[in-house]
């Protein structure tokens, strides 16, 4: 072996993370620190890996690794280990928390994956990390990159909520809810989460970046996350829930519903059936099209119309149309 | 890349640790290249560091064995840059993958994922990491970065990667026309919900950002352009020196205006309202503002000011049609 005089401090500091971690998969019972000082090993100098003899300061070192372990995401859990005359605290890595499920990529499937997550990025959370974990970046990364996807803090609880089955509590519009997550989308520049909401004994749509904060009186009693994590399959997924839909804000009212018929013209007639969601429902020769739209929400309605400026106008009912024509006059004294 | 701390050096050899086990042996070139480590600091961190962990007491019965390259023991009949890493089972799976990261790679792939292509690579892809992890990629995730006709997106990422100069057909909205241009496409990207291309578009002669949406044909053609060095990330909402610059006056309940248009100024004034400050590069887009909101918006002032009453002007334009 080659002389360990030349490593650097940090691949010492590898050394004993390494050994750490084995020595906390390993054992079959929560390991006291005095223990893992032991199992681990103690510096004899500067120049070798270990926690040091003082149990003092190798109290003080197992703490900063323990913060680079949660940094990296590994599952440390933690007990009392009552054999000893006193209780002690002890730590510990269960094999199943830690180990990824089999997957087996091929490589064209991991180089699609590299070249995926390398086009969309998502804010703030390393794609090449993921990739390593599945076997390593394969292939080349796509040379131009498409969309970084802003995240919210709470994002990645809340997909694990989706994934889990795990009902959120959290605080929106002054209430709080406690919500069976279904969907969690990203949609005009928003993330939404969707799903049965307990308090108000219907299907919701929440605008992830509008979960308040916890209010002082819920704080006071405990540190309370901004969204709280019920246990895992706590309610079940039935047949009947609805997938996604888009946003379309003049569908979400508490009006009757009406069908609005809607003309645009044919160099907008691509971009409205997009936006609307739906195809046209009659073709007029000029090449302008009729959309006939189911409306809930008029005031909604009459923004999307608007987007169009005067590329678009509503043809009937007479409600909405004199609406429009009541709104522009205002407008246009 | 900068040095690597012990973090970035621990995270990325529990990670291959486990694939050189499954691999038998592997060549450090390809095992530096998957895992983005520098190939001197990995050999150094395989025979120096890897070598000497193990289970206490560290005879050497309970050390991870790190076979080839230049430790003592080498791999029979393979060349000295092979590696096999063996006594350690503990390290033989990679770390679960982090919600974060979860989240991360099934929205990347389901973004990207063409409704045609349900056997392609990535489909496939996306399919075992959905199963491995239990997930239902098409229920609990939906990733739209932007309302486009995907049989746009498909060539323009094809002329952007081969540098081949494009012709579309696009509809201006503040021109009310189409028309048709050559553009060298530089990037595809998301803002605010919307797809968009930035371009040098040889007809206007200057960088210029399409929205996706807008265009109504793509074709790419054979002759190649020489890459522009870009150096500002593109925007959709890049004013130009001679945009004129709005104050609007928003009431209260107007607010959602601040975060769906870039404001360059914003300041709450004694009566409760919002003042901001927006640079106008398209006066359909401040029409459409000001219908919208009505009574919620009040334009106060435009330098330099524009000669017509665009609200009223825009109202009386639209009404045409109904009256």
């Amino acid at each position: 072996m080659a002389s360990e005089s030349q490593l650097k401090p940090e691949q010492f500091r590898l050394e004993r993370l390494l050994r750490l971690i084995a020595a906390l998969i390993n054992s079959p019972r929560f390991l006291s620190i005095a223990e893992l000082q032991t199992q681990v090993g103690i510096t004899k100098n500067k120049y070798s890996a270990g926690y040091p003899a003082d149990f003092a300061s190798a109290r003080r070192a197992f703490h900063r690794d323990m913060n680079e372990l949660k940094a990296l995401g590994i599952p440390v859990i933690s007990g009392k280990i009552n054999e000893l005359e006193k209780d002690t605290w002890g730590y510990l890595i269960r094999k199943q928390d830690y180990a990824l499920p089999e997957m087996d990529f091929e490589s064209d499937e991991l180089a699609a994956l590299h070249q995926a997550c390398t086009a969309v990025r998502f804010h703030g959370i390393s794609g090449a990390e993921a990739l390593w974990k599945l076997g390593g970046q394969v292939g080349e990364a796509t040379p131009t990159e498409l969309a970084t996807v802003p995240i919210d803090p709470c994002l990645a609880e809340l997909f694990r909520a989706v994934t889990e089955q795990r009902v959120l509590r959290f605080n929106y519009s002054g209430q709080l809810r406690s919500v069976e997550p279904w969907t969690l989308a990203f949609e005009q520049g928003h993330w939404y989460l969707m799903g049965y909401d307990h308090t108000r004994r219907d299907k919701r749509t929440f605008r992830v970046d509008r979960i308040e904060e916890p209010s002082q009186n819920q704080a006071a009693t405990k540190a309370t996350p901004k969204v709280e994590l019920g246990y895992p399959g706590g309610f079940e997924l039935t047949a009947d829930i609805p997938g996604w839909s888009p946003i379309q804000p003049w569908k979400l009212g508490d009006q009757p519903e009406v069908t609005a018929h809607l003309w645009v013209t044919s160099t907008h007639a691509p971009t409205a059936s997009r936006r609307l969601g739906q195809t046209p429902d009659a073709y007029n020769h000029d090449g302008s099209v009729i959309f006939e739209v189911p409306v809930r929400n008029p005031v909604a309605f009459r923004s999307v119309v608007l987007e169009f400026l005067d590329q678009a106008e509503i043809l009937r009912p007479k409600e909405l149309r004199d609406d429009m024509v009541w709104w522009l006059q205002e407008i246009a004294k | 890349m900068s040095r690597l701390s012990a973090r970035d050096r621990l995270g990325r050899m529990l990670e291959l640790v486990p694939w050189v086990m499954s691999q038998g042996a592997a060549e450090i070139g390809e095992i530096s290249q998957r895992f983005d480590y520098p190939q001197d600091e990995l050999r150094e961190d395989l025979t120096k560091v890897l070598f000497v962990v193990g289970l206490y007491p560290f005879t050497p019965d309970q050390l991870i064995n790190v076979i080839g390259l230049d430790t003592e023991e080498c791999l029979t009949d393979a060349d000295e840059d092979q590696v096999a890493i063996t006594n350690a089972d503990y390290f033989s799976r990679p770390l679960r993958l982090t919600s974060a990261q979860a989240l991360s790679l099934i929205g990347a792939a389901k973004a990207l994922l063409m409704e045609s292509d349900t056997d392609g690579p990535l489909s496939r892809g996306l399919k075992k990491l959905a199963a491995g992890l239990d997930i239902s990629p098409n229920e609990d995730l939906e990733i739209n970065l932007g309302d486009a006709p995907p049989e746009w997106l498909q060539p323009l990422r094809l002329a952007i990667q081969q540098h081949k100069k494009t012709q579309i057909t696009y509809y201006s909205f503040g021109r009310g026309q189409i028309t048709e241009r050559i553009i060298q496409p530089q990037q595809i990207f998301s803002e605010r919900g919307n797809l968009y291309v930035s371009a040098y578009c040889e007809t206007a002669e200057g960088i210029r950002v399409f929205l996706i949406d807008r265009i109504r044909a793509v074709q790419v053609l054979d002759e190649r352009f020489a890459p522009l060095t870009q150096t500002n990330p593109p925007s959709a909402f890049q004013p130009r020196l001679e945009d004129p610059r709005a104050v609007i006056h928003l009431a209260p309940q107007a607010s959602w205006v601040l975060e769906k248009y870039p404001i360059e100024h914003r300041e709450t004034l004694p009566n409760n309202k919002i003042a901001i400050t927006m640079r106008i590069s398209e006066t359909s887009r401040l029409e459409r503002l000001l219908l919208q909101l009505g009574a919620q918006a009040e334009l106060h002032s435009v330098e330099p000011p524009l000669q017509i009453q665009i609200a009223q002007s825009a109202a009386t334009r639209v009404l045409s049609r109904y009256l």
